[in-house]
């Protein structure tokens, strides 16, 4: 079947061979090879860092011819200057770059900025950034800080993060994540980023402005939401959860302060910083990267295989958290301490009930006392005012991951029952509020109603699936 | 010998250091040495285990569907019909030795997938000085890495392995050109999603050989890192590449229950093209491939040739005769 093939192609596939091999003989000579200590990777670099406009030398002879060539590299090489012409336009724009980067142009200062990268017509159009009025500062993170922002274009509200860039690394890679994944989710509960803007030394991701968030809310209004409202942001997480997993992306980071509300009641996941698509192998990912309060034990035990159900068990926090008015398991110290607080409740996990936790990394039976688990309406009271909010609680805190609920599963759940059908019925960019009589309580501080006398929903829960 | 190919064996820790690649630090190198003796082996435990089966009948098939509805957009389209300087000869060498420093690194296969995806794409928007190009190489690398491994290369060291050629700065911006050219659009769906998802159905589907398809997978994967290296593979979608990938991995282990091409959902004359010029290039490949392989895969594999021993002559040899290339610049 191959003998029929073209000649031609063979002799293309030939040349492609020679270099493949090359570079695999390269790894399968080094042990022997004394002289590939060094060269390893460098012969493929010669050539690459100024061997373009050379006849490659044969393998054995480069090495010696290599060391000068580096060095001269080293003293007089610039990759950026070349006089040919044809290079020219290659090089104008990464000469802008440079120019641009070094030049002392400062964010706020289009003036500079403009100056700086003036002859060349190609180079990037960073420097948008004017057309943002800065307000005032909302909040610091580790790599970013935040500020309240106007767009000069058409006076709209924007959040603008503003991301340092590190001299050392480059773009950190929080920013890359945020910015690369964000671009790609459109959906009423997930944050919406209108536009990235790369300057000297920061990187700016302009996002909508959404005027609170879920900590801020819950700190507002204390000893627990009105359970309608709660229904609603649950409801709302969930589908922005069940879009991003879908899609392949885990939050990883989940917790109230990351869940934006807007004043008609929207909730937006929001910093992606730390969000990840799932498809690298499980051994790269860091245990590190939930806060701890919102971390499940399985993360907590130093498992390192964790999927989409890694978000489920913050899911499973925060809705307590709405509903009770304090955080399910406020951890003071440490991971034990955390592990501790949860087993108090759910009881410490054995192999009957958790299949392999015996094997995970930091999980010493002698460590933990042993409880027994209890309803989860002991810990909480006020799960058993709302119908079925203990159940669907009981089924995302769940210890064993395998027997955690999906977001898509969640969505189904009873609980979820007296809400208007259509609200499972919306396109990815309608918000629930879309729905006639789908409208955030007013809250009422202590107050806590006994389900069933609440008639929000009007006609919808008539019409509900109940 | 599979040793000598990479993983744990010592060549870069031997390195003296003062020359132009000193080693890298140990933190690593220890990834390095987990990763087992080739690109293949390291995630399979990961990847099989039981939540990872759990998440993939809850979403895989919505993973799938969306991966794949992302594969045009990020589709490269003929990177280099408008490089004034950068030949197919370039890329293939640039990739060639990209692929052994993601292994030197201890990097996924998904990283490596898609700095050469970013490599294309950054192609295909602005012309490339020779000189260069692989700081482009490295620099796709980087960005990769950031968007998916936790422990990206230090810029430092990607800079000692071009022998310091190039700057910090010259790095970091051209890492800013390439975000801003690319629009930050790095989310590629990649041929080491497929390869995994077509593999996680067979597993799950009942009747399924687990064994075949964790062995069709690390020889599918060999086949993929060598097509990624071959500027003809550029126009392949990775979903036909790791279907045809597999196909043709399941028919050199003489599988008893092959993958059924069809789920891929491409027409059978697709595949035979794509499988053909895979096979092809495994048949010109034949002395570097089982190099990437995990153990026992090869000595399975009756039409290649066992894995070589100790130094492998036959590499070294094909190695010395791939000299007579020129690249043609101006």
């Amino acid at each position: 079947m191959i003998d029929s093939q073209a000649a031609e192609k063979i002799s293309r596939m030939k040349k492609l061979r020679r270099t493949l091999s090359e570079s695999f003989s390269r790894i399968a000579l080094k042990k022997e090879d004394t002289s590939f200590d060094e060269i390893c990777v460098t012969k493929m670099s010669t050539r690459n860092c100024q061997g373009m406009d050379s006849v490659i030398k044969p393998l054995d002879t480069i090495p010696e011819d290599k060391k000068v060539r580096v060095q001269r590299t080293q003293s007089s090489f610039d990759p950026f200057e070349k006089p040919t012409n044809q290079v020219k336009r290659v090089h104008s724009e990464n000469n802008a770059c440079i120019n641009f980067k070094t030049s002392s142009a400062g964010k706020e200062s289009p003036k500079v900025r403009r100056h700086s990268s003036p002859s060349s017509p190609t180079s990037p159009k960073f420097g948008k950034a004017d057309s943002y009025e800065k307000l005032e500062k909302l909040g610091e993170g580790s790599y970013a800080t935040v500020y309240k922002g106007k767009s000069k274009v058409n006076g709209k509200l924007v959040a603008l993060k503003v991301i340092r860039l590190q001299e050392e690394e480059g773009t950190p890679f929080t920013a890359i994540r945020e910015a690369s994944l964000l671009k790609g989710l459109k959906h009423a509960n997930i944050v919406l980023l209108h536009d990235i803007i790369h300057t000297k030394e920061t990187l700016t991701l302009v996002f909508e402005y959404v005027h609170t968030d879920l900590c801020q809310y819950m700190d507002k209004h204390p000893g627990g939401l009105h359970p309608e409202n709660v229904k609603l942001f649950l409801f709302q997480l969930l589908r922005g959860l069940s879009y991003i997993h879908q899609r392949y992306i885990l939050h990883r980071d989940l917790k109230p302060q990351n869940l934006l509300i807007s004043d008609t009641g929207e909730l937006k996941l929001a910093d992606f910083g730390l969000a990840r698509a799932k498809s690298v192998p499980s051994h790269t990912y860091s245990n590190e990267v939930v806060t701890l309060w919102y971390r499940p034990p399985d993360v907590l035990l130093g498992s390192t295989e964790y999927s989409t159900c890694l978000d489920m068990w913050g899911v499973g926090c925060i809705f307590v958290e709405m509903i009770q008015g304090v955080a399910a398991f406020p951890g003071m110290k440490d991971i034990q301490d955390q592990l501790e607080r949860i087993f108090l409740v759910l009881g410490t996990p054995n192999e009957d009930t958790w299949p392999g936790v015996h094997s995970l990394p930091h999980f010493k039976p002698e460590r933990f006392t042993q409880y027994s688990p209890k309803n989860l309406r002991q810990a909480w009271n006020k799960l058993s005012y709302v119908n079925h909010a203990e159940d669907l609680a009981s089924k995302l805190l769940q210890c064993f991951p395998k027997s955690r609920l999906s977001a898509q599963a969640a969505l189904s759940h009873e609980y979820f029952s007296d809400l208007p059908p259509r609200l499972w019925e919306l396109t990815d960019m309608s918000s629930i509020f879309t729905v006639p009589n789908v409208r955030l309580q007013p809250e009422t501080g202590e107050s806590i109603r006994v389900f069933g006398k609440n008639n929000s929903y009007g006609k919808g829960v008539s019409n509900s699936k109940h | 010998m599979v040793t000598s190919a990479g993983g744990g064996a010592s060549p870069r820790r031997r390195g003296r250091g003062g020359g132009g690649c000193p080693r890298p630090p140990a933190k690593r190198r220890r990834a390095k040495a987990t990763a087992g003796t080739a690109a293949g082996a390291a995630p399979a435990a990961a990847l099989d285990g039981p939540l990872e089966l759990q998440a993939f009948r809850d979403y895989g098939e919505s993973w799938y569907r969306s991966r794949k509805g992302l594969e045009s957009r990020f589709q490269p389209r003929e990177p280099l019909a408008r490089q004034p300087q950068v030949t197919a000869e370039a890329r293939c060498r640039l990739v060639s030795w990209l692929i052994p420093v993601h292994r030197h690194f201890g990097l996924s296969f998904e990283a490596l997938c898609l700095a050469v995806n970013i490599l294309d794409r950054f192609l295909a928007t602005t012309p490339v000085a020779a000189d260069c190009f692989q700081l482009l190489g490295v620099t796709a690398l980087l960005i990769a890495c950031k968007q998916v491994e936790v422990h990206p290369p230090r810029v430092k060291e990607l800079l000692a392995l071009c022998c310091d050629a190039f700057t910090r700065q010259q790095l970091c911006n051209l890492e800013c050109i390439v975000l801003h050219k690319l629009q930050f659009s790095l989310a590629a769906p990649t041929v080491s999603f497929f390869l995994e998802h077509f593999t996680q159905v067979r597993m799950a589907a009942r009747g399924g050989d687990a064994a075949e398809a964790r062995d069709a997978r690390s020889l599918a994967r060999g086949v993929a890192e060598l097509s990624l290296a071959d500027y003809a593979f550029t126009k392949y979608a990775p979903s036909l590449l790791a279907a045809g990938a597999l196909g043709l991995a399941d028919r050199l282990l003489r599988h008893r229950a092959p993958l059924d091409l069809r789920l891929s959902g491409y027409p059978e004359r697709l595949l035979r093209a794509c499988m053909g010029e895979l096979q092809l290039l495994v048949s010109l490949n034949g002395e570097s491939l089982p190099h990437v392989l995990p153990p026992g895969i090869s000595e399975r594999c009756p039409q290649l040739p066992a894995a070589p021993t100790a130094l492998s002559p036959t590499a070294h040899a094909s190695g010395k005769d791939g000299i007579g290339l020129r690249l043609p610049l101006s």
